[in-house]
């Protein structure tokens, strides 16, 4: 995106989400439950089984993409809808913003999308003078405070009532309060005037069905389904791998995302648009627009190491269980996809080396594979990410991420496969360590290119004998006393 | 080469390659592929439960979602006559009601019993403008559901003639009714129908009046949609579907 030369790093980002006290509590809360809470679900799934079987559905339907989205394409057609591709994202934006001005559309609501986000819909619909109003009311509390989402599903986590409070009543102009009940009647209040009045929704996709030719989308609000309803034009934008063949999968897929979501059977609405509504309708677009989105995605697909990660539904149950995201929030992923399922795909659309932190900060743990509904293996993933920014690769234009890192290995590589220089260099280190042990006896400071080591945890001392010397005394010690017990 | 052919054709290079996996060279092939790894999402720690409407009921209250199960259509219209009785205002300063304009909700003859509170009554039926407008001037919609679904206290709503999308969404209640005989116990079940029937190119799965948890995760009913829903389970005497 844009914005990444100015953006702050990882590690400034990972420190101010670590300070926030209502991202803390934020944060503790929806994991406690709902990440918890997900893979109480899983098990207690009659068919353990169930979740191998609706993935390899999903891999299925990945691998025959093209026919797919031909079905899906010819379907929507059939019912007057429009369908076009987006090899990238500026060809996604161009194709909305021409759409807008042949339209002469003023204003523009939208629903929460993170496909938006990624190609940057909202800038420039706002840069050819149009007003944009997301209606989420999390998204919307995120656009008042001119802020970025931090959560794939709860946009506004970083902020308690106190801060949304004091934002209505400067934004809003309404009397101070902190209850959320009012905050969320005054929202309704100005969204629905907006909601009534636009010329345009703009919408993701959560699950499109090829074998029917409709999108669905879900949501708890009805936002949605508004914004799909009250407007003449509906643009949805969706990227290219959101689709199940068939009905069926559909059902499977529709049922672990909201349950992997928000512990739900079903979202309040789980609304299907195939294309305009009919004739003589008092209601509902008389335009539909499905964008489909590659941007980066084909070559995910085509690249059997990552292929898998185009199963994901976006659930966000990852982001619930993650140790790390826990810990510093969504805003330090630097992109709208966070957590480990961001840790994955950001780099992939976005570059490697432009993300090279992500990879690095998760620890590897396995929770996000546990609790994802399609067992995305994303820690397998991540693993090869950081292989590639070890080592370098070509064909996702990786070079080697931390040159002196990579000086260091490999010197330490031939120095352990040459014993005598090792053995002598160990014993002169646990001489040099001196200066720098703790009084508890820990090595906690590094001198200089080192020092990152010793930061966030401490070391061992070098022992003062080696298990090799000791190894070598045993064994003349354990010699005497047999040839002792000889001589008796 | 025009962009749909552009993206098939790049799409179809990658797809090719992938011999593990690519097993149909159609469509019609992959769906039946498909067909043999059944994959349906069932909950063992549901209460095993053989009265639909009883499941219907003990789903729809953790959802804030009031049921009234009516013994005939007149029953049921006394039932909505009561709720539009004591409900409040939300958005405009006097009560209107809209209904779809539907067989089942013709059974109600709601007309005269809401006269006599003086509510004025609206089909959706007509000219779509004067739809739009009773709409948003109601504080009630009452829909007809084409089926129920007793495991996640589900109406399921095609949008066909007479029903329109925003009887459902505008007003600040919505009553959703479903005679009994068209209350499925499972999703699942629910699927199988949509399978069987030429689709329209809206329809919607509503589960409970609209809400949010977005502010500090705690829970407020009405976030866009309506903030109270009715769903008025009609005895239909055992009549077939
Ligand atoms: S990777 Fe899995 S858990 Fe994470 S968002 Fe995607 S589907 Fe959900």
């Amino acid at each position: 995106m844009s914005k990444q030369s100015e953006r702050a790093s990882y590690t400034d980002l990972a420190h101010q989400g670590l300070k926030n006290a209502p991202l803390q509590k934020g944060l503790r809360g929806i994991q406690q439950r709902y990440g918890q809470g997900a893979l109480h679900i899983w098990d207690s799934f009659a068919d353990p089984s169930l979740r191998k079987r609706v993935k390899a559905k999903r891999e299925s339907t990945l691998a025959h993409l093209d026919i797919v989205l031909e079905e899906l394409t010819k379907n929507i057609e059939q019912r007057g809808g429009n369908v076009f591709f987006a090899p990238t994202a500026q060809d996604a934006v161009n194709y909305v913003l021409d759409l807008a001005s042949k339209k002469e559309v003023q204003r523009v609501v939208k629903g929460k999308s993170m496909t938006s986000a990624e190609i940057g819909m909202d800038e420039a619909l706002e840069q050819a003078g149009i007003k944009v109003v997301e209606t989420d009311l999390g998204e919307y509390i995120v656009q008042l405070n001119q802020d970025t989402a931090s959560h794939i599903i709860a946009p506004c986590i970083h902020l308690d009532r106190k801060q949304i409070g004091r934002l209505f009543h400067e934004k809003l102009d309404i009397p101070y309060t902190d209850d959320p009940p009012t905050l969320t009647q005054e929202a309704r209040k100005a969204l629905r005037k907006e909601l009534l009045s636009a010329d345009m929704g703009i919408t993701g996709c959560n699950i499109a069905c090829a074998e029917t030719g409709h999108i669905s989308l879900v949501s708890n609000e009805g936002n949605i389904r508004m914004a799909t309803t009250m407007p003449k034009i509906h643009v949805a934008l969706m990227g290219m791998e959101r689709v199940a063949a068939t009905l069926d999968e559909h059902a499977s897929l529709l049922q672990l995302l909201t349950r992997g979501a928000a512990l739900q059977k079903l979202s309040t609405y789980v609304s299907f648009q195939g294309g305009p509504s009919e004739k003589g309708s008092p209601d509902g677009p008389e335009e539909f627009h499905l964008v489909i989105i590659d941007n980066g995605r084909s070559k995910i697909l085509a690249d059997p190491d990552f292929q898998e990660v185009l199963s994901c539904i976006r659930c966000g149950a990852c982001l619930n269980i993650c140790p790390v995201y826990g810990r510093i929030g969504g805003h330090a992923y630097n992109s709208p996809y966070s957590g480990p399922i961001g840790a994955v795909i950001t780099p992939l659309l976005h570059g490697i080396n432009n993300h090279a932190d992500l990879c690095k900060g998760e620890t590897l743990c396995g929770a996000c594979k546990e609790v994802c509904p399609v067992e995305n293996d994303l820690p397998r993933m991540l693993s090869v990410l950081r292989h590639k920014l070890a080592y370098g690769d070509p064909q996702w234009n990786v070079t080697p991420h931390n040159k002196s890192e990579h000086r260091f290995f490999s010197l330490w590589s031939r120095l352990v496969r040459t014993p005598k220089l090792y053995h002598i260099l160990i014993r002169l280190s646990g001489v040099l360590q001196r200066p720098f042990l703790s009084r508890d006896n820990m090595v906690s400071k590094l001198p200089g290119k080192f020092h990152g080591w010793t930061t966030t945890r401490d070391l061992p001392p070098i022992a003062e004998s080696s298990f090799r010397q000791k190894w070598l005394q045993n064994k003349i010690a354990s010699k005497n006393v047999v040839r002792k017990g000889q001589k008796d | 080469m025009n962009n749909h052919e552009m993206f098939f054709n790049k799409l179809h290079s990658i797809c090719s390659q992938n011999q593990g996996q690519r097993t149909a060279a159609t469509f019609a092939e992959l769906a039946e592929a498909h067909k043999q790894i059944a994959c349906p999402v069932t909950d063992s720690s549901e209460p095993i439960q053989q009265d639909v409407v009883a499941l219907f009921q003990h789903n729809a209250t953790p959802l804030n979602l009031h049921v009234h199960r009516c013994s005939d259509w007149q029953d049921a219209a006394a039932t909505i006559a009561a709720i539009a009785q004591q409900a409040g205002l939300e958005f405009t300063a006097q009560k209107e009601i809209i209904a779809h304009d539907h067989p089942d909700l013709r059974q109600l003859d709601l007309g005269p019993l809401l006269a006599k509170q003086r509510i004025p009554f609206h089909l959706t039926s007509g000219n779509g403008a004067e739809i739009q407008k009773n709409t948003r001037n109601s504080f009630i919609g009452i829909t007809a559901a084409d089926w129920g679904v007793a495991e996640s206290a589900t109406l399921i709503q095609l949008t066909t003639e007479g029903r329109p999308r925003s009887t459902s969404l505008v007003p600040s209640i919505h009553i959703g009714v479903l005679p009994i005989n068209r209350l499925l116990a499972t999703l699942e079940q629910a699927y199988a129908m949509l399978m069987n029937i030429p689709l329209p190119d809206s329809f919607v799965f509503i589960s409970g009046p609209s809400k949010t948890a977005d502010i500090e995760a705690h829970m407020v009913h009405g976030a866009h949609g309506p903030k109270e829903m009715h769903t008025i389970l009609v005895d239909t005497e055992g009549k077939a579907v």
